[in-house]
Parts: structure tokens; sequence; C-alpha cells
């Protein structure tokens, strides 16, 4: 895909800015398909979009029609927290401890909460100084008191949850329909019994949709000491032959960043998946639409309380991973995001254009 | 917490105990719940989130602290980043202070450029926060410029939001206008902590008198904290000749703060009816130039607000999604706002013909 940036205004004249996510970029084609115009509004990473003369906005995934309250509900985790419970949806149940909170409330959280459990910096990126399987008082107090001296920010905080054991599926939804779902597989080779790991992952990378951005909508593997030390706990070298159609992880995360595949599992989630999703939707009053990260021992199976938490609820969905995914259909994420800013789209075209 | 006619309200937060009480409900926010309970709007409180149902006639709707209820993902955007804002409003051809947008991962060459490129004195600010958090002014110094960039922001948890604006400082009085899309709703300009004269007390005893006035006394004092005769003052006292212990003359107005903050003792004066007409569209045209946005306050820094654009030039410096009102329905000179009404309005807006049979003694009474 090619590269766009945004634009911003400096002492020396308009200048590219940060490079736009592949989802905004898929944004822009697709107004295109319909007679859209669009229109940077330039320093404020804000679009103008007009259809048949009506002129609306949006920001990345963030439609016009998601209020001001949503917006703080999906950025405020705790807030998040609140609306998803009181709308007897499951979650990882949890609470921030802030640097001024005492010991005491500290061990009050712990007793709280169910074990194992997961401490994470509340500014944390990329997995740092995230504590998994927390289960024992003095490991408690460690991970917090990591998280604590973490930044120097006055506001920071350790966020500490219950863990959840199960798979990690991201959920595209508006508040009208339940758009896609994706599976997000962590960077892995399978075997064909004749080449080594090496080779496995520079033949996976050779597929051209893979590309070196970590925006892009597949990432090419890197093999860095993640990677290495991930499969030498697994009893092999970069240069081990895996067996044929044997499957080898190379990395604990899942994230797509960092060569993972999108799966799109849409067809294969049972319906109660798509119930929880849509009450997970209605309790965040005025959100267009999201990006829902979704965890569940089994999504083909009848969901129960204990079966499924839903972690996260993002206002403004990446949807390159539902419109390309690694394996599966095109869920037209893209269509979808602009039917909702202009309802009339869906009218107009019933079906999204190729 | 439900319905109640007291004031001094709570949040409630859910902590591992459970439901507990949380932090006190700013006045502005406390006078929206009193001003639905007038209008016969029932009100409740979804806890952990700030959040507030409003329900009439079977509809509800949702606000946060003063973030009116159509107030979309794009308004609070455009406001939460001051960068965002100017640059909407620049577009909009309404006069903002002449500046730049700093970034973290920009070299310390582009930011002394633009420092450079600034007449001086310049306002160092960061993109996000308020209260007035970080932000300097009276820059004019290289090393004191790079000293609070770099302070603001370290102000930033998050650094892909972090910003920090550097631009002009205009001259001029503050005055604070709420305003919604082609309605100006209140005007009002803040004054720094002062005692006028009797020639018979001492300026403790005027400090300590002026602190007795009522609306010095409600919503716990958070409405207008007490005048504090602490070191700042009396160092203020010192620069004019004066100490706590001087008695003034008759009438003799003595200000015990630079500053005009309400929170450092200030007073309040409404001139929502003297706003010159010029200035009324100044307002108008900021409320309709921002997307998604239907009830702010708007900052505006001017020599009087009484004058015309021509004859008083002026600056937008800040457009706030959720502004407090509080001092415009108390002022401490001239006539109550009732903003609190107009906000319940904008969510039901089939009420406002109730309004219109109602005399002001009436209104004064709603809440």
């Amino acid at each position: 895909m090619q590269r766009k940036y945004y634009t911003r205004q400096t002492v020396r004249g308009p200048q590219s800015d940060e490079v736009m996510g592949g989802s905004a970029i898929l944004t822009l084609h697709e107004a295109e398909k319909y007679g859209m115009t669009t229109e940077e509004i330039p320093d404020t990473k804000i679009f103008k979009i007009t259809y048949k003369d009506q002129a609306q906005y949006f920001r990345a995934q963030n439609p016009a029609q998601t209020t001001g309250i949503a917006f703080q509900a999906s950025t405020d985790k705790n807030m998040g927290r609140s609306l998803l419970k009181r709308a007897g949806i499951s979650i990882s149940e949890g609470f921030t401890i802030k640097k001024s909170d005492p010991v005491e409330y500290w061990l009050e959280v712990f007793a709280a909460l169910q074990k194992p459990l997961v401490v994470k910096p509340t500014n944390g990126t990329q997995g740092q100084s995230v504590f998994m399987n927390v289960a024992e008082e003095g490991a408690f107090r460690t991970a917090v008191r990591v998280c604590l001296q973490h930044t120097l920010h006055i506001s920071a905080g350790a966020v500490v949850e219950e863990m959840f054991q199960g798979q990690e599926y991201r959920i595209l939804a508006s508040a009208a329909k339940i758009i896609g779902v994706i599976n997000r597989r962590p960077a892995n080779v399978v075997g064909d019994g004749t080449s080594t790991i090496t080779q496995l992952i520079e033949q996976k990378n050779s597929d051209p949709r893979r590309g070196d951005d970590p925006n892009d909508v597949l990432v090419k593997i890197k093999v860095d000491n993640h990677v290495t030390s991930h499969i030498e706990s697994q009893g092999l070298t970069l240069e081990s032959i895996p067996e044929k159609d044997l499957r080898v992880f190379l990395r604990l995360n899942s994230n797509i960043s960092t060569g993972g595949d999108s799966l799109d599992v849409t067809d294969q989630v049972h319906p109660t998946v798509i119930e929880v999703a849509q009450r997970a939707m209605a309790a965040f009053p005025g959100l267009a639409f999201a990006g829902i990260d979704f965890m569940t021992k089994d999504i083909t199976a009848p969901q129960t309380p204990d079966s499924y938490v839903i972690v996260e609820v993002n206002d403004s969905p990446g949807y390159s991973i539902h419109d390309q995914p690694y394996e599966g259909k095109n869920r037209h994420g893209a269509y979808e995001f602009l039917c909702v800013i202009f309802p009339q789209l869906r009218n107009d075209f019933p079906q999204p254009l190729e | 917490m439900t319905n109640t006619d007291a004031l001094d309200l709570h949040y409630t937060k859910l902590s591992p105990r459970g439901e507990v009480e949380g932090s006190y409900i700013t006045p502005s926010t406390q006078l929206i719940l009193k001003a639905a309970e007038a209008l016969g709007v029932r009100w409740r409180e979804i806890p952990g989130t700030r959040i507030f149902e409003l329900q009439y006639n079977g509809t509800n709707k949702l606000f946060r602290y003063q973030i009116s209820i159509n107030t979309t993902d794009i308004g609070f955007y455009t406001c939460l980043d001051k960068s965002v804002t100017n640059t909407i409003l620049k577009a909009n051809e309404i006069s903002v202070p002449n500046g730049f947008h700093l970034e973290k991962t920009d070299t310390e060459e582009y930011w002394l450029e633009a420092f450079h490129s600034l007449t001086k004195p310049t306002v160092i600010k960061p993109t996000h926060g308020n209260k007035g958090i970080g932000i300097s002014v009276g820059v004019t110094e290289e090393a004191d410029f790079l000293e609070r960039v770099r302070a603001a922001f370290a102000l930033f948890e998050n650094d892909s939001e972090a910003g920090v604006i550097i631009e002009e400082q205009c001259q001029g009085e503050e005055f604070r206008v709420i305003a919604t899309k082609g309605k100006v709703l209140g005007v009002l300009q803040r004054i720094p902590a002062n005692v006028v004269g009797d020639g018979i007390h001492t300026i403790q005893e005027l400090i300590a008198e002026k602190n007795t006035h009522p609306y010095r006394n409600i919503f716990e004092s958070k409405l207008y904290p007490k005048i504090k005769a602490d070191a700042l003052t009396e160092e203020m006292l010192r620069e004019q000749g004066l100490s706590l212990m001087s008695i003034l003359e008759k009438n003799y107005q003595v200000f015990l703060r630079k500053v005009s903050n309400i929170s450092q003792g200030g007073d309040s004066v409404d001139l929502t009816s003297q706003i010159h007409p010029t200035f009324a569209e100044v307002a108008n045209k900021v409320a309709n130039s921002l997307p998604g946005i239907d009830f702010m306050g708007i900052d505006i820094m001017t020599a009087d607000i009484r004058q015309s654009v021509e004859r008083s030039p002026y600056h937008v410096i800040e457009v706030n999604s959720s502004p407090g009102f509080d001092i415009h329905e108390f002022p401490m000179t001239g006539k109550r706002q009732f903003i609190a009404l107009e906000f319940v309005l904008l969510a039901f807006p089939e009420l406002r013909p109730r309004l219109a049979t109602m005399t002001t003694e009436q209104l004064e009474n709603l809440y």
C-alpha cells in the first residue's frame, strides 16, 4: 500500500507529519469509490468528507457520530469497565493503584481479586514491565512497585487485573451490526519437513502482503531476541527443521505489528458472541463504531459468564485486518465505516463496491 | 446517589470494597443536576463513571462534567488538543495568537527556529491539560524557553499525544464567554483578589469580612475559595507599601494577587448584557467553526469586550468543551446567568416553552 502522511504546518511551511494508519488510507480509497470527496484539515488529523453535498467529519476510525462521552469511556479504562459491568458483561475485574495510594490499599486490591493477576503500568507500551501470572502477595508487591517506578509521571499508576486464560479476538462493530471477527495468531511458521525455521521465515516474508512498516496490514517477521529465546524455550534453534505441518510459534504476543497472522473467523463464531458484542456496544453510550477485544475459551461454543471476558472497547478500531486478513474474507470495514458516517450510503449502495 | 435537594454531593467510586464516596462534584455539575430537578428531569449517576443520566418523558440523555449531551468525539477532541482548536479557528478567520506546535521528536534546532520567528514575550503551554498547569508566560530567553518546553513535555503521561504550543503573548484582559451555537449565554471578567477600604478596618479585617460573603461559603467554599492572608498576600502588600495591619481609606481598592484566578480569591463581574455585538459575533463564529460541539467556554484576550473588535483587537486563546460556569450563576458583581438551565435545555429543547412564561423572580427560585 502506498504510504501517506498527515500534514503539519511548521515554521518552515507545510511538511509531512506522522504516517497515516493503513485503515485511514483504506477509508480515503473507499470514499473515492462512492464519489465522496475527502479533505484533510492540516495540523488536526481531522478529515472533512462530503457525500452528495452533505459534509461530515471523521478522524482516524472515529466517525462524527461517536459522542464525546463514548470517546472518554473508551480511553478511560475504569470508566469502560464500570459501563460493561453495569450491562452485565463479564470483564477482567481490576483496579488502578496510584502512586499516592498507601500499601494497605494495594493489599485491599490484592484481596479483592481472583488470582492469578496481571500487573502493568497505566502508560505501558509494547509489553514493558508487564507481570503475568501473579499469584503470591510478595510477587504482587514487587510488580506494583516496579510499575509505579516505571515513569516519573505523577498520575501514572499500576493496573491490576484478573488474568483470563483464553484465545484473543478482535470484533469490529458498528451500533447497527457486528462486522467481522478476527483471531490474531502470534508470528509463526509451518514446517514442510525440509526447510529450516530461518528459511520458513524467509518464505513467509516473501508474501507481497507483508510490509516492513509496523502499521502495514501484515508485517514481516523480524528475528530478534524475543524470537530466538521463544524458540529456544521450545528446544529449537533457527536452524531446526520442523516436521511437515507442524506449526512453530515464534513469539508470545499476537500483535500483527510484530509479524502475527490475522485470521477471519466471522463465520465460525457462536451467535451468543454476537449477542455479547452487541450488548457491549449498547453499554457505551453514543459509540457508533468500535473494536471489541474479546477473550474466550471457545468462540464456537455458547458463551457463559465464565467462558469469556471483554478486555477493552476501542473507539478507533483499525479495520485493515478485517478487510485484508491473512486468511478469510474481506469484511468491508471501510464501507461499514462510511455507512456510519453517511447512513444513506447503504441505500444507495446496498453492497460494497469492489 | 439519587435525587436530593441538598448541595455538596460526591461521586460514587468503585473500590475493592464496593461503592464508596468519591470526589466532590464540582459546583457547576451540581448546578446542572439542580436545574434538571427544577425542570422535572430525573437524574441518576452511573457509579464509577462520573456520567449522569438525565431522564425526561421516557428519553435518556447522558452528560459528564459540563460536556454537553450533544458534544461528539470530534468536538471533544478538537478542544482537548489546543493546537487543533487554534488551527480550526485560524482557518475560519478568527484571531488567534501567532504560534507553532512543537513535537517531542523535533530537533532542538527546530524548536529554536520557531522561538526566534515569534515576537517576544512568548507563552509556552502543553497542547492538552487545563487549570493553567504547565503554562509559562513572559518567556523571552532561549535557555528559559528550552527548559519550559521540556518541562511542558514532561507533563504528558502518554508520549503519542505529547505536544507543546509556543505562541506570542497577547495583551489585554481575559474574558470568559459561555456560548452555544447561535447564542452567547454569559460573559464574565475575573479580577484578582482585592479588598476595598472603609476608613475603619485593617486589611486583615477586611479580608475576614469579605470571606463571610455567602458565595464564599456555599459548595464547601469551592465556588469562591476564601481569600488567604498568606505570605503571597503580605508580599503583594509590601510592594504597595502596605501591610495586613494597614487601614485603607474609604473606597480605596487594594489588590492582593497579581493573577485573576478565582481559586486565588479572585472576584467575578458579569458583563453579559454589555458585550459588544462585534464580540458576540466572534463568539458565534467560534461556536459555528468548531464541529461537533454545541456548548463551550471561550477565553478571549482583549482590552475591553464592551468595545468593538475594531477598537479593541482580540485573540481567542482557548476553547473549553467542559467549561465551569458556576461563577456565571453566582457573579460577585452583576446579574446571574442561568447557564445550567440552558445546559439541560440542550438535552431537552422541548422544555424551553415552560421557561418563557416565568418571571425573573420565579427563575431565581427555580434552583
